[in-house]
């Protein structure tokens, strides 16, 4: 059996010879590797050992709720459609997805966009009181409707039961607008400024009892919230909370079913092809330039590519048979009018799903968006298409350029191809050694241009598109994204990259060591399934990562 | 954007604003000193930005000469490194120039390191921007303590050059980038409350933000010494928020009409800079940055004539004689703007004076070169000068050169702030006197 601990290997220095191949290669140290002769030798697996019975969860910054939390959040619990969460400033992406928690420091900004979003859904969450309150308040009276209202929508904010205190605390809120001379209406809209804008709502506190180690194991709420903000972005429902209340959520057995459970869920739909959509940066192919003059038509392809991106995904997410190999090599995808013509099928007038059967194109490496997204605005980029493969679906990115290097790409020169700009690139022997590791993978996609359309020539040179993989299981020569596509799809490297990936956006936060077992296991459950990507949630979201926590340092 | 119409307002449902200055000297006597610091990115090409000739009588460069018309404004600098930037954590030109452009300090590496082309992927700033320094320490009671403008100020995937400005480490200040979003931050919805509606609308938020802040102080007390920061940076936001928003000071001033919706890195510069005069003339806030983009700026100009990102073009060699035609032109461009900046801040009188003259405007490059990604002799246009604080009107060479911490010292010094040292006093030599002689 292959095993892969690509993510804890400290990455110094590309090193070997551009010739000789990688052996230092950074991530394939300790993998066994292809015996001379093809067969693979039997290793021992350390980490079979080690992760036997070891728990350990590695610590994560409290996190603040993402963007598309709040605004699932506020539609859910105010029963309206608004999307506060357009006007708050960008999130930063310090490891690739939206909802990273390391850079996720709120200013005066953020605030005062917190400020007037709750603002604006209290006054308009109030402009229809009975609906909101569900209370006879000629015959309750105010205080009563109040209190229930507090009993019923604080908890549901804070993702857990409520404590006397804080109920005490929010009713003595409401009362003191109303000695204050504030109008039942305005009592309201207190309580819901005061929680809206609290950071019990704001941010994820984690409780629960303390276990070994100086870790906590986590209470079914905090579960419960957990895996409705990993799998749905979202508050937990109803059911969620109820096998939070009964204790199921305490097991392991548990916890799976209701993720399975929640898989079959629309908002779980949204959120696996966001993972996908952030993880190859399809989704930002909609906010880049392109060179006007070459490619004029570019500002109406770019809204069809993310459209077509998100419809691939989904389609052999969910209704295909979800399995990574499937989203590499698949032979379909979705075109409007403005793709058919980019990628020269035939005419459609609605978003039609086509075969790609003869076409060279195919699976989510030559959607293209992510051929786009990874290029320049005049012309394609070996280097960015290499990297992209190396970093995203191997995760074994090269390391940084040496301090002060001249990052400069090689111009556009008429009359040479890239190919050719790029040999002269890797015949410097102080690019060579890590320009290896991304040129010759990025220059198989050169049939693909700075859009993502086809070509056959580039300067007037015809294209051959071969390439090589240096350091990985699928090492070697190959022809083309295809050929390409099929290596990966069939490589262990790549479905563990995979579960490290699928890792980091459901935590939240970049792995460490002692997250290790976690991602171990979950990615032995996701080979026994042959790569299902349903079931490495499953296992992920079920895992000692999730239901666990470090104590703070 | 339209003439301007009077009226009060108050909080989130309108802006209120209080003219200080006016309020303590009972009539227009003394203007205050305003900081606005203008960046822009990927170096230049010093030999079409450097002037000819001498400190008096120099002549315009093929970049700055659509500042002509401004000589007697202007005070333009040569022979400031950014020295601090060749110092310290930090593999990536960028993320150095940026990280160190304002804050003059080093920077400091996120738990993850250096990520693609040797970026700090959740690193940051190793202290406060000179301009938060200053504001933070004003006390000037305006509104805003600052105000950041953007355009297209964001790239998501870079941290380091993205960020301009910062309270703190790993506290970035985000600007905002859309025009509309920040006229409503400065001057409401435009409907305005009838006073007894204004005090219930204060009343309200007064009672939600005291329950919010005990709720800050009981999550303090559950988590470690990170998550505290995390907590203390909000909640102190929260109370610059609370100061605003329950204000009912009612003072008048001119407040100029919704700017009509701008779509493009032209035209929402163009609708910020108007929103910088009114934000300065209101006196909403003493200190003020404008972020073209970020640093590596990969913004694109394509009513210049060409689509190559700003950043791959920076890259060319010296002698690529096509690009640096490109580069220029970019410069150049920016360079309106700039006068177009100091035409709307000119336009204002104060006094005897124009607003501009009792502003200090600085425009900075995160680089003194694309191409090298040298951080020395980065290219520095004073303007205004605080009526005669900073003589202008020259061209100001440092033969032998002078640390960044020197310049934006001089700047604290000039806004009236007591400070000794600015950024790694290593590196900090006292203010330039060469600017007041």
């Amino acid at each position: 059996m292959r095993w892969a601990p690509l993510l804890l290997l400290a990455v110094t220095a590309c090193e070997g010879s551009v010739l000789g191949g990688l052996d230092g290669l950074p991530g394939v140290g300790g993998v066994d590797p292809i015996a001379p002769g093809g067969g693979p030798t039997q290793p021992v697996d350390p980490l079979a050992l080690r992760c036997r019975d070891e728990l350990s969860v590695a610590w994560g910054p409290l996190r603040r709720v993402t963007h598309e939390e709040y605004d699932s959040a506020v539609q859910r619990l105010l029963d309206t459609t608004a999307t506060p969460s357009t006007t708050f400033p960008a999130q930063a992406r310090a490891h690739g997805f939206t909802n990273g928690s390391a850079l996720q420091t709120v200013g005066e900004l953020q605030v005062e966009r917190y400020a007037d979003a709750a603002e604006a859904l209290a006054t308009a969450a109030t402009n229809d009181l009975p609906r909101l309150l569900a209370c006879d308040v000629a015959a309750q009276g105010e205080a009563t409707c109040a209190h229930r209202f507090i009993d019923r929508f604080a908890p549901r904010a804070f993702r857990r039961p409520l404590e006397d205190t804080e109920r005490t605390a929010l009713r003595e809120a409401y009362a003191r607008a109303r000695r204050e001379q504030l109008s039942f209406r305005d009592g309201i809209e207190v309580v819901l400024l005061a929680v809206l804008q609290s950071p019990k709502f704001l941010y994820h506190l984690e409780e629960g009892a303390p276990a070994s180690d100086g870790l906590v194991k986590l209470n079914g709420a905090t579960v419960a919230a957990r895996l409705a903000t990993a799998l749905w972005q979202s508050l937990p429902d109803d059911a969620l909370t109820a096998a939070a209340l009964s204790g199921e959520l305490d097991t392991k057995e548990g916890v799976e079913a209701q993720v399975r459970r929640m898989l079959a869920d629309p908002r779980a739909k949204t959120v696996l092809v966001r993972l996908f959509l952030e993880l190859t940066r399809a989704d930002e192919v909609d906010r880049i330039d392109k060179d006007a003059r070459l490619f004029p038509t570019w500002s109406a392809q770019r809204t069809s590519l993310k459209g077509e991106a998100a419809r691939f995904l989904e389609s052999v997410l969910f209704d295909g048979d979800g399995k990574l190999s499937t989203l590499l090599t698949a032979q379909h995808t979705f075109v409007d009018a403005e793709l058919a013509r980019l990628y020269q099928l035939p005419a459609v007038t609605v978003w039609t799903r086509v075969s790609l059967g003869a076409s060279p194109r195919g699976g989510l490496l030559t959607l293209g968006s992510v051929m786009a997204v990874n290029a320049k605005a005049n012309q394609s980029s070996p280097v960015l298409r290499g990297l992209f493969v190396r970093e995203h679906l191997l995760c074994t990115p090269p390391p940084p350029p040496p301090q002060n290097a001249n990052i400069v790409a090689p111009d556009v020169v008429p009359g040479v191809s890239t190919r050719e700009r790029f040999r002269q690139h890797i015949a410097d022997p102080s690019c060579a050694g890590c320009h290896q590791m991304m040129d010759p993978i990025g220059l198989g996609f050169e049939n693909f241009d700075a859009v993502g359309g086809w070509r056959t020539t580039d300067e007037g040179f015809a294209v051959t598109p071969d390439g090589y993989l240096y350091g990985s299981d699928v090492e070697g020569a190959f022809l083309g994204a295809e050929d390409l596509a099929s290596r990966l799809a069939r490589s262990a490297h790549v479905t563990d990259c995979m579960g490290t990936q699928a890792f980091r956006f459901f935590a939240a936060r970049h792995e460490a060591d002692a997250d290790t077992c976690s991602i171990y296991r979950a990615n032995q459950a996701a080979r026994l399934a042959k790569g299902d990507v349903k079931e490495l949630v499953v296992a992920l979201l079920s895992s000692d990562a999730f239901r666990y926590r470090k104590v703070a340092p | 954007m339209k003439p301007l119409s009077r009226r009060t307002l108050l909080g989130a449902a309108g802006a209120s604003i209080a003219l200080p200055w006016l309020e303590a000297h009972g009539q227009a006597t003394g203007f205050p000193r305003r900081l606005l610091i203008v960046f822009t990115a990927n170096g230049v090409r010093a030999e079409h930005w450097r002037p000819g000739g001498g400190v008096t009588d120099f002549t315009f460069s093929r970049i700055l000469r659509p500042l002509e018309s401004r000589r007697s404004k202007l005070l333009i600098l040569e022979g400031i490194d950014c020295e601090s930037a060749n110092h310290g954590p930090g593999n990536n030109g960028h993320d150095l120039s940026m990280g160190h452009l304002l804050t003059a300090t080093s920077l400091v590496p996120g738990p993850r390191g250096a990520g693609d082309f040797g970026h700090l992927v959740d690193g940051s700033a190793g202290g406060p921007s000179v301009d938060q320094f200053i504001a933070s320490r004003l006390n000037a009671g305006t509104r805003f303590q600052s105000l950041e403008f953007g355009v297209r100020a964001q790239n998501i995937f870079m941290p380091l050059p993205s960020r301009l400005v910062y309270r703190a480490p790993f506290q970035p200040v985000q600007p905002e980038n859309n025009p509309r979003n920040m006229f409503t931050r400065l001057f409401g919805s435009g409907v305005n409350p009838d006073p007894n509606g204004a005090r219930a609308l204060s009343k309200k938020r007064q009672v939600a933000f005291d329950l919010v802040k005990d709720d800050f102080r009981a999550m303090r007390a559950k988590v470690g010494v990170e998550d505290q920061r995390r907590l203390d940076a909000h909640a102190q936001a929260l109370v610059e928020v609370e100061r605003r928003a329950t204000s009912l000071s009612t003072f008048s001033c001119q407040v100029p009409a919704m700017p009509a919706a701008a779509n493009g890195y032209r035209e929402e510069g163009a609708v910020q800079m108007e929103l910088i005069k009114h934000a300065f003339a209101c006196d909403l806030t003493r200190v003020a940055t404008l972020q073209w983009s970020t640093a590596q700026s990969g913004a694109t100009f394509p009513w210049l004539g060409f689509s190559e990102y700003h950043h791959e073009l920076s890259h060319a060699g010296d002698s690529d004689a096509v690009a640096t035609e490109k580069l220029n032109k970019i410069d150049e461009w920016y360079a309106q703007q700039f006068n177009t900046l100091l035409g709307h801040l000119d336009s204002v009188v104060e006094g005897d004076g124009t607003l501009l003259d009792n502003t200090c405007v600085v425009w900075v490059n995160e680089l003194g070169r694309g191409n090298n990604h040298t951080h020395m002799d980065i290219p520095i246009v004073m303007a205004g000068g605080w009526k005669g604080h900073f003589r202008m009107g020259r061209y100001l060479r440092f033969p032998n050169t002078r640390p960044h911490n020197d310049f934006l010292l001089s700047l604290i010094e000039g806004m009236g702030v007591t400070a000794t040292t600015f950024g790694d006093p290593r590196w900090c030599t006292g203010p330039l006197a060469a600017l007041r002689a």
